[in-house]
């Protein structure tokens, strides 16, 4: 019984390889030391759509492929993250992301209503990745003007301007293992083989930082690009602290809990890069040995990748890395970009929001700044101030688009060129508003978050720099990649404003007694416009006792 | 060539199943239950860290019903608030039932429909009767029909003919006895098995008046609904006792299992709960001992084996998309920075 | 040279109390500015005005785009006048106030002289001096300059010191029988806040009543006027918009609606934070019809014979009522009210209506302070404050009223309260 049972798997088996054809899965993980104390992890898992039909899906999820094709989707990128990336001591990751949801896509020019069509996909991108991203709705979401350009190959006879480009983000969503369940399941290998299977979820939540993301596109599938496949990539970053896995010496075991057991055999390549610049400040060996270490020289920074090769049928590895004992102290250098965003002012009536951008570079960088302020905050752009000063030339450009209460937010862009070695203050005030009582959450004196600002920057360097450029798609794709310059776009950190509340208990108190005070004045204004004055005899006045007494006999009869 | 291949898989498939169904009987002792599918909703209506046991409540009954057999498509889990990775939590990423961390009620493979701010009043009773926004995805939907038998369990924090929601609304139970008449009169379950463990538990079911619907508390009215222990690691309270002894006995059912109803319904004596349990069993058809426990909490399904040959017509094809005939268009990567504004202002 | 005197010295009190270091403060208190008329929303209207984005887009600018475009201009040419400028608006309001109560005067003369007959024996001790008469625009003048809320209302540069302005001269106008005066200027009130509008219905009186002849022509002239020239600044200020009428949603719809719940001294913010949402939209009806026309008809039938006292009473009660109220129009209806001098003997409350007044002005920002600042108290207490300060305000109006109508009784039928030789009670019936 079971010997049949086993051939019918295996024939399964076949028939779903003999499909496989068509499609390209290949898995990629990334580990830089972020000396002093942390651990930079970064999976992706990059899946080339070559069929262009959407009926069939091979490696690729046929869920987002239907997302796709239905809301006529061009390019879409959804990343849940919890915790805060930290720019000045970190450098910079591969893909930015910012904390809670953040989702953002470009819709095909043909789409008429791109509201609608935004409306459906957050809400069923909710119910595919357990996330509450149906709370996206037209009071939080905004259309970028200048800071997000699409990442993926765009017709170029067509004209993509903003309208069609929506963005929001939840800075309260939470990110735990229901989310990376849904998101696993969309590998072609789940969980089982392959780097995803490094992915337990008790370790993974307990880093720094962690975000998981999904990033469609269209990539060119030729040289001259007249023809389009879509990536799918599907990301995750980590950052261990060394404190909490209590050792300066890590290892897939101590990181994951298990070591790999081989790569996806459905994927075309599997290869782990370990970033060994940090090896010079901070000295450590790897065990096993890797394949090749490879140098690469990328505006101005050399970068040496030690390079594991995977193949389905390796044996168990666990790739670790040793510190020397004598541990040098080291001062980390910051990127060249580094910013931070707080909130000014006390009490509950009015307030600021500062950002401070930091250019540690000798050139000036253009940067774009993207402030997106929730409509119950309501900034006044009167109060801009850079650097303290209302008009400064540091503004290039400058796009604002006010918000209405409960209807949509408040966006604003400002392109600027920061001068070399210097901080830039921009300052904007804004109002707190109160709210009606059943507008605010159930936990209404938690405090309220207000989501990131988003900074897309032209950096003149690649220092710290390790993104993927826009016309590759695997980590080779960063090897000595010079560019004139290099694009990334960044989230600060978020706030959190706690808002004046009413007292929650007492909505019929309030109305009665608002309502007895109209009543007070309805009254007399009654009668006096009804009622005219006249003498009424009174007779002699009656003292209280004899009151009392005629009160008991008006009861006797 | 492709449709060839199609039909194969699909034999085969059909093949594997009937292999697997053969090994599943019902027990004979057993009424006959006329449904066809399985459906759980399972909320937890607190918010707050110091809410964690009921969190661990409404994991329990879903690990069971899930290791049971129930889909994760067929269960309806709303979580509101989030406790697993909550900072305060040492622990991240886990859940557990005991300070012994015996079970990770949470796991390593969990879906929760809804949650955070998204549990609320409005949303359950939307989705018991089915009238959820256009937009909802299907996971957020109970896509009963008049053949589901439907798990429904509730906890959270409770009055005489209330529960609360998230510590800002309520339901009470007059809204939850209209919200399943609804269901019945939409043809939306067969059998409705109702739990809920919360303070004066009963008083939610005594307000029902539809058809098929066994329900179980874990507390009658005026009584409160007792937690277990406490997790001096954590600092709360970790499990509420009724679900904590609904656990233990289901973590010994098993999809095969010959336990019945009644037994389920015996699971807390009154020295382990504190409270009483209490049973409502008048709208119920069936006799509790005879029906398995499996039709509720798992999704067993009745097969009919047929030696009669099916004919697998080639489906159509569908119309190619007119993408396939369109015209090459050119793409290109665009500068990933607005370089044109610049080089207008300088 | 006394009156010189008295608006130098709150010329200077206001100028100086703008340039201290109080006037940021000021200018943001929640019983000062309200969304509808605070500086910094003005400010904020200009800037975007100013680079081209549309300020009603927005839900930061409430003002009436014929108000926006003059503080451009004068933000634009002339900023350091600003201080100046709102000085000069509030003097002048002074003025034009205690003009009206000049001629109100000669108006309330003659009538007493008209009416002589009616007037019984024994009350004509009460009937009123040419001294006593001469006092009152001195008190109405005073009252204004250095009432402390007209003071702080003008010193926060609110654009209710406009609103202010607008109104003293429309009732100037009426007063005097300018009928175009009158129909402009509370056409250009009832532009920027909507309330004024009840105002057409004494003014038109009045007109009718200074410029004799056929009255019922006078009371279509007026109102024709004032139709055509509300409607002419509805069009020029869709012209200045650019044809867009989006600012009537921004404007009217802001003061209807009441979309913005932050406290004033009103009864609209917390009631309608307190509301369930279901019923809004009915109590946001019912409050608007008695702060607009609920009262006005049978008002206007009461004291035709009086359109000054209509007039006064309509502007204390949409002050009360209205969506977002500030102290510049409690000030502004309080120095109407020495012209009824001759009433307060008459009137029950004063002393309660004082006290509430002192005491809420003190307790106010106190509970403010503690409610956002220092969070020890919530929003109840500054609730229950601008409950007392509303009732204070409904008990002086309504007791001016009942003083009216006593004072009336007591010259027709003499001061001594006898039925038949026996004592009688003044009662309503």
């Amino acid at each position: 019984m079971s010997k049949f049972r086993n051939i019918i798997f295996l024939l399964f088996l076949i028939s779903q390889t003999i499909s496989v054809s068509s499609d390209d899965f290949k898995e990629e993980l990334y580990i830089k030391p972020l000396p002093p104390m942390h651990l930079y992890v970064y999976f992706q898992f990059i899946t080339l759509i070559t069929g262009d039909t959407y009926e069939h899906s091979h490696l690729a999820p046929r869920s987002l492929k239907e997302i796709m094709s239905r809301f006529q989707v061009e390019e879409l990128h959804l990343t849940l993250t919890e915790g805060q990336w930290r720019h000045k001591q970190w450098g910079y990751p591969v893909m930015d992301a910012a904390p809670g949801a953040e989702l953002y896509a470009w819709f095909a020019p043909t789409v008429t209503d791109v509201n609608a069509n935004w409306k459906k996909l957050s809400a069923t991108l909710s119910g595919l990745f357990c996330a509450s991203l149906n709370f996206i709705d037209a009071h939080n979401t905004i259309s970028p003007k200048m800071a997000l350009t699409p990442l993926g190959a765009m017709n170029i006879g067509l004209n993509y301007t903003s309208q069609f480009a929506r963005y929001a983000s939840l800075p309260r969503e939470i990110v735990c293992t229901e989310n990376l369940t849904p998101w696993k399941k969309l590998l072609p290998c789940e969980s089982s083989h392959g780097f995803a299977s490094l992915l337990n979820s008790r370790l993974i939540h307990n880093t720094n930082y962690h975000s998981i993301g999904v990033h469609i596109r269209k990539v060119c599938s030729n040289n001259e690009c007249t023809n389009y496949n879509f990536e799918v990539k599907q990301t995750v970053a980590l950052v261990y602290d060394f404190k909490i896995i209590n050792s300066i010496n890590w290892s897939f075991k101590l990181l994951f809990g298990q070591g790999l057991f081989g790569g996806c055999p459905l994927s075309s390549s599997s290869k782990i890069y370990i970033d060994l610049t940090s090896n010079d400040t901070l000295p450590f060996k790897l065990s096993p040995k890797p394949i090749s270490i490879i140098q690469s020289q990328r505006g101005g920074s050399d970068t040496l990748l030690a390079v594991y090769d995977i193949k389905a049928d390796s044996p168990m590895i666990n790739i670790g890395a040793k510190h020397s004992i004598d541990n040098k102290f080291s001062v980390t250098i910051p990127p060249p970009l580094h910013f931070n965003r707080y909130v000014l002012g006390y009490g509950k009536e009015f307030g600021g929001i500062v950002t401070e951008i930091t250019n540690t570079y000798w050139a000036p960088i253009d940067i774009i700044l993207l402030e997106n302020a929730p409509w119950w905050l309501p900034i006044q752009l009167s109060t801009l101030r850079i650097n303290g000063e209302a008009e400064s030339s540091l503004i290039l450009k400058q796009y604002y688009s006010p918000g209405r209460s409960r209807q949509r937010p408040y966006h604003l862009e400002l392109l600027m060129r920061l001068p070399p070695k210097s901080t830039t203050t921009v300052t904007i005030d804004f109002e707190f508003v109160f709210l009606k009582w059943q507008e605010y959450p159930p936990d209404a004196n938690h405090g309220f978050y207000i989501g990131s600002a988003l900074i897309s920057a032209k950096l003149p360097t690649a220092k710290n720099y390790t993104s993927i450029p826009v016309d590759g798609t695997t980590l080779e794709s960063v090897i000595n990649a010079s560019k004139p310059w290099y694009p990334a776009v960044f989230r600060t950190n978020g706030a959190m404003v706690s808002l004046p509340t009413p007292d929650f208990s007492m909505p019929y108190n309030v109305i009665c007694l608002a309502c007895t005070v109209v009543a007070l004045a309805f009254g007399p204004l009654h009668n006096i416009c009804t009622k005219e004055l006249v003498l009424k005899p009174s007779g002699t006045p009656i003292s209280l006792r004899q009151r009392i007494i005629n009160l008991f006999k008006k009861k006797k009869d | 060539m492709m449709c060839a291949k199609d039909i194969l898989q699909c034999t085969l498939l059909i093949v594997s199943i009937l292999i697997y169904s053969e090994a599943i009987d019902i027990p004979e002792k057993f009424q006959k239950s006329n449904h066809t599918n399985n459906w759980a909703v399972l909320v937890d209506t607190s918010r707050f860290w110091f809410n964690y046991r009921h969190v661990a409540n409404v994991l329990s009954i879903y690990r069971s019903v899930k290791r049971l057999g129930i889909p994760d498509s067929q269960i309806i889990l709303m979580i509101s608030d989030d406790m697993a990775c909550n900072p305060r939590n040492p622990r991240p990423a886990t859940i557990f039932n005991n300070a012994h961390e015996q079970i990770n009620v949470y796991g390593d493979d969990v879906e929760v429909d809804y949650r955070g701010y998204e549990v609320s009043v409005e949303n359950f009773v939307r989705l018991l009767t089915g009238r959820v926004p256009p937009d909802t995805p299907r996971s957020k939907r109970l896509l009963t029909d008049e053949g589901s038998n439907i798990l429904i369990y509730l906890t959270g924090h409770g009055g005489d003919g209330f529960l609360k929601f998230q510590d800002s609304e309520e339901i009470t139970s007059q809204e939850l006895a209209d919200a399943l008449e609804q269901m019945w009169q939409k043809r939306r379950y067969n059998e409705i098995f109702f739990i809920i463990d919360t303070c004066q538990a009963s008083s939610m079911y005594e307000k029902f008046y539809s058809p098929n619907i066994l329900a179980t508390a874990s507390s009658l009215v005026g009584e409160d609904s007792l937690s277990h222990h406490v997790d001096s690691a954590i600092g709360v309270y970790i499990i509420d006792r009724y679900t904590y002894y609904v656990l233990e006995f289901l973590e010994n059912v098993h999809p095969n299992s010959k336990k019945s109803m009644s037994e389920f319904l015996a699971v807390c004596p009154k020295h382990a709960c504190i409270s009483t349990v209490g049973v409502r069993r008048d709208l119920f058809k069936r006799d509790p001992n005879k029906v398995p426990i499996t039709d509720f909490f798992g999704s067993v399904r009745p097969v009919i084996i047929t030696t009669d040959s099916i004919d697998i017509i080639d489906i159509p094809k569908r119309k190619n998309n007119v993408n396939t005939t369109q015209i090459p268009e050119k793409r290109a990567y665009l500068p990933q920075f607005p370089v044109h504004l610049i080089q207008n202002t300088v | 040279m006394g009156l010189v005197l008295k608006y130098v010295v709150a010329a200077l009190v206001r100028y100086w109390l703008i340039h201290s270091d109080y006037w940021q403060t000021l200018s943001n208190r929640v019983e000062i500015a309200t969304p509808l008329n605070s500086w910094k929303r003005l400010i904020e209207g200009i800037y975007l005005f100013e680079h081209n984005i549309d300020p009603y887009d927005g839900d930061s600018f409430h003002e009436s785009p014929l108000l926006l475009i003059s503080f451009y201009s004068l933000l634009k040419y002339a900023p350091y006048l600003l201080p100046g400028v709102f000085t000069l608006i509030d003097i002048l309001t002074a003025y034009f106030l205690y003009k009206t109560a000049k001629i109100f005067v000669r108006i309330l003369k003659s009538n007493q002289e008209k009416n002589i007959e009616v007037i019984s024996d024994e009350s004509k001790a009460m009937m009123l001096t040419n001294l006593q008469l001469e006092e009152v625009p001195e008190y109405v003048l005073s009252v204004y300059l250095f009432n402390p809320y007209s003071v702080l209302n003008c010193v926060g540069m609110t654009t209710t010191v406009v609103q202010n302005l607008l109104l003293a001269v429309s009732l100037w106008g009426s007063v005097a029988g300018h009928r175009l005066v009158a129909c402009i200027f509370i056409a250009l009130a009832t532009h920027q806040a909507l309330y004024p509008i009840t105002l057409i219905v004494p003014i038109s009186i009045l007109l009718a009543d200074v410029n004799k002849g056929c009255k019922k022509c006078s009371y279509i002239r007026t109102l024709l006027v004032f139709i055509l020239c509300w409607g002419f600044l509805i069009l020029t200020s869709a012209y200045i918009m650019n044809g867009s009428y989006s600012y009537i949603y921004n404007t009217y719809g802001f003061i209807l609606n009441v979309p913005d719940l932050k406290p004033n001294i009103g009864l609209f913010w917390y009631f309608f934070t307190e509301m369930f949402e279901h019923f809004r939209l009915l109590f946001v009806c019912a409050f608007q019809i008695n702060a607009l026309i609920l009262y006005v008809v049978p008002l206007t039938l009461r004291f035709k014979n009086e359109p000054v006292l209509l007039a006064t009473v309509l502007i204390a009660l949409s002050t009360i009522f209205r969506s977002y109220p500030c102290v510049g129009d409690v000030g502004f209806y309080l120095a109407l009210l020495p012209m009824w001098k001759h009433l307060f003997t008459f009137m029950q409350q004063k002393f309660i209506a004082g006290c509430a007044f002192i005491i809420t002005s003190v307790l106010g920002p106190t509970v403010w302070h503690l409610w956002i600042y220092s969070g020890s108290a919530n929003a109840n207490f500054f609730f229950g404050v601008t409950l007392s300060f509303a009732t204070a305000q409904i008990f002086l109006i309504t007791d001016l009223m009942f003083a009216y109508l006593k004072r009336e009784f007591t010259l027709k039928h003499g001061s001594s309260r006898q039925v038949d030789g026996k004592p009688a009670k003044l009662v309503l019936r």
